[in-house]
């Protein structure tokens, strides 16, 4: 039987998405996915000079925790995170690793700084997860821009790609 | 287009290498990085890359000295320059010195996209223009034949000229000239390039076993014919016969085929029923066969017979212009075939393969470069890889005495077996005492 992929909630995070990034998973990827219970965000990987956390560090962290009982595991917290180097970063995954992390933190904000209607803020949240899941499924990020592994730099990227693989990278999947 | 490329980030951070490491492995693109200049250019004599990303602020070799480097070596690489210091002056300096970007820390994740972007579409017109190149560079060969020197463009019109015929053909020149492969492109070029094309070396073969080759048997014909056996003259029909060193074959065999040649039938041995056949002859030596027939060695109405129409091919000395043409072939061929990477020659090497005589001509140099390819430590070949070729003898023997050269000789052989007499003396075909006596009189000293 195929382990479950763990959502796992670091710090407070609505549970709707949680509950939405659960339910993406399980029908996009084909795979049984669970909310796990709420996880503490490491206080070594705060920042303060750029007060964002650092999510290298945050994955380096969570190697040390027990998750024996799941395949994959998706971080998801509402605070802002970055990689050494970029400015900010919607989510970070180790390429066909197990663990990965998103942050809500950019996603409940337009462009143009007005807030996006509830259902959309979901939908970029479960668009995260999807991408980063699928690089710890080893996919790369791919030119197609109608497929969920397509990068997104900004919002509006974001947007604009769909929750599904496209052909390529289906067959390129590896469980 | 497949868009993986490969990259080098050098940065003396370690946080920012892995960052951009896992970030381009999210593309798929090789990654390898360095922590400082000299470890870059370390990695960049073991294997190419496309694309460098480089810290400008590293202690030791800065980034903009280890970019003049990397332009001055590899001008192909491109280099994105990353500061955090980001002065107007430093950005400057590294677009004038060639940089192709430069990022300044920490930047958004779709502004290296951007630049990725522009890269891998830099790298497609990099590509079509190599290809373009290649698409020029086999204008300068014909087949498998290499060269873009005068002698060589003669020869690529003459080819497809005489292949139409069916005249004999000679095809004379020094051995390593690569008679065989003028002989395949003409058989490649004639109408008869469907049929089967039949290279025989008249030198390797003794009489009795190239009558069988050539003729064929019969079951019974001599001890151990124990079954009937077509000859390659009744194997070729329809197809090109090609006999390599024809300046080789008894005067006997020059009779027999020439009577095949005259009346295009054949006796196989121990046979009374002639059979017909019907082939083009192409035939090489590298032997002076006008010479053979005044000594009386070579029969004149067999030369005629042969030679319709004679091909000379220039020895690799005459053609000193293709030498560089020919070096980056070859290397580009065993540097695939031994999977190693092998790009690059540098331009003294070129000027020391270009000096050099060869003797054994372009197959001399194809060894030469296998050799240098399988021993190379690094992906480019210099003149320590070339080491092993002799200078050449013919030049120091113009306008010298007899004497001169005698002595000259003799020393050489002396310092090839390191001075021992015994060895020298066997080698020069004299006795050890009277090479003694040379170097007593000569004043032969070692090292000189």
């Amino acid at each position: 039987m195929k382990k479950q992929i763990g959502v796992l909630p670091l710090g407070e995070v609505p549970a709707l998405v949680l509950k939405v990034i659960t339910a993406n998973i399980t029908a996009y990827y084909k795979w049984p996915a669970a909310v796990l219970p709420v996880g503490t965000i490491p206080a070594s990987a705060f920042d303060d000079r750029r007060l964002q956390y650092d999510a290298g560090i945050i994955i380096n962290n969570l190697h040390a925790w027990d998750f024996t009982d799941y395949s994959k595991i998706v971080g998801v917290m509402s605070q802002d995170i970055f990689i050494p180097i970029f400015n900010h970063a919607y989510g970070h995954a180790v390429q066909g690793g197990y663990l990965a992390i998103i942050s809500l933190f950019r996603l409940n904000r337009n462009t143009d700084g007005s807030l996006p209607p509830p259902s959309l803020f979901y939908a970029r949240a479960a668009k995260v997860a999807l991408h980063e899941l699928g690089h710890l499924f080893s996919l790369f990020h791919c030119d197609e821009n109608k497929c969920v592994m397509h990068f997104s730099g900004a919002i509006k990227d974001l947007d604009t790609i769909p929750f599904y693989l496209c052909r390529d990278c289906e067959r390129r999947l590896v469980p | 287009m497949d868009n993986k490329i490969r990259i080098m980030i050098v940065d003396d951070e370690m946080i920012v290498r892995k960052s951009l490491w896992t970030w381009f492995k999210k593309y798929g693109h090789g990654v390898d990085t360095a922590a400082s200049g000299p470890e870059a250019l370390e990695k960049l004599e073991q294997k190419p890359f496309q694309v460098m990303f480089v810290d400008i602020k590293m202690p030791g070799m800065d980034g903009l000295e280890l970019l003049e480097k990397v332009k001055q070596d590899y001008p192909d690489i491109m280099v994105v320059i990353i500061t955090a210091y980001g002065s107007i002056e430093s950005a400057v300096k590294a677009m004038r010195t060639g940089a192709s970007d430069y990022l300044l820390k920490p930047f958004k994740p779709d502004q290296l996209s951007l630049v990725m972007e522009r890269i891998i579409c830099q790298q497609k017109i990099t590509l079509d223009y190599q290809y373009l190149k290649g698409h020029l560079e086999q204008i300068t060969r014909f087949d498998n034949i290499i060269g873009q020197s005068a002698p060589m463009k003669k020869l690529y019109a003459i080819i497809p000229e005489v292949a139409q015929s069916d005249a004999s053909i000679l095809i004379t020149g020094e051995t390593g000239t690569g008679k065989e492969l003028v002989a395949k492109a003409i058989h490649a070029k004639s109408p008869r390039a469907e049929l089967p094309f039949i290279a025989i070396n008249c030198g390797a073969l003794p009489d009795t076993l190239m009558e069988s080759e050539l003729f064929g048997h019969r079951k019974g014909a001599f001890t151990g014919a124990t079954h009937t056996r077509k000859g390659f003259l009744e194997i070729v029909s329809g197809g090109t016969l090609f006999l390599d060193e024809i300046g080789d074959i008894s005067a006997k065999m020059q009779v027999d085929l020439l009577r095949v040649l005259e009346d295009k039938k054949v006796f196989s041995v121990g046979s009374e029923t002639p059979v017909a056949v019907d082939f083009r002859l192409i035939s090489a030596t590298r032997h002076n066969l006008e010479a053979l027939i005044l000594e009386g060695v070579f029969r004149e109405d067999f030369y005629y017979r042969i030679n319709v129409i004679k091909i000379h091919l220039p020895a690799l000395r005459e053609r000193k212009d293709d030498i560089a043409l020919l070096a980056k072939h070859f290397m580009e061929k065993y540097s695939h075939e031994t999977t190693k990477n092998v790009d690059r020659i540098t331009p003294d090497a070129i000027t020391l393969l270009t000096a050099y005589d060869w003797p054994g001509n372009v197959r001399e140099m194809e060894n030469a470069i296998e050799r240098a390819v399988v021993l190379s430590k690094s992906r480019t070949l210099s003149t320590e890889d070339f080491s092993f070729l002799k200078p050449s003898q013919a030049p120091v023997l113009k306008g010298k005495t007899l004497k001169e050269v005698q002595k000259e000789h003799i020393l050489q052989i002396l310092e090839e077996h390191d001075w021992q007499i015994t060895r020298s003396a066997e080698v020069l075909g004299i006795n050890r005492v009277t090479l003694h006596k040379i170097i007593k009189r000569d004043n032969l000293k070692k090292g000189r």
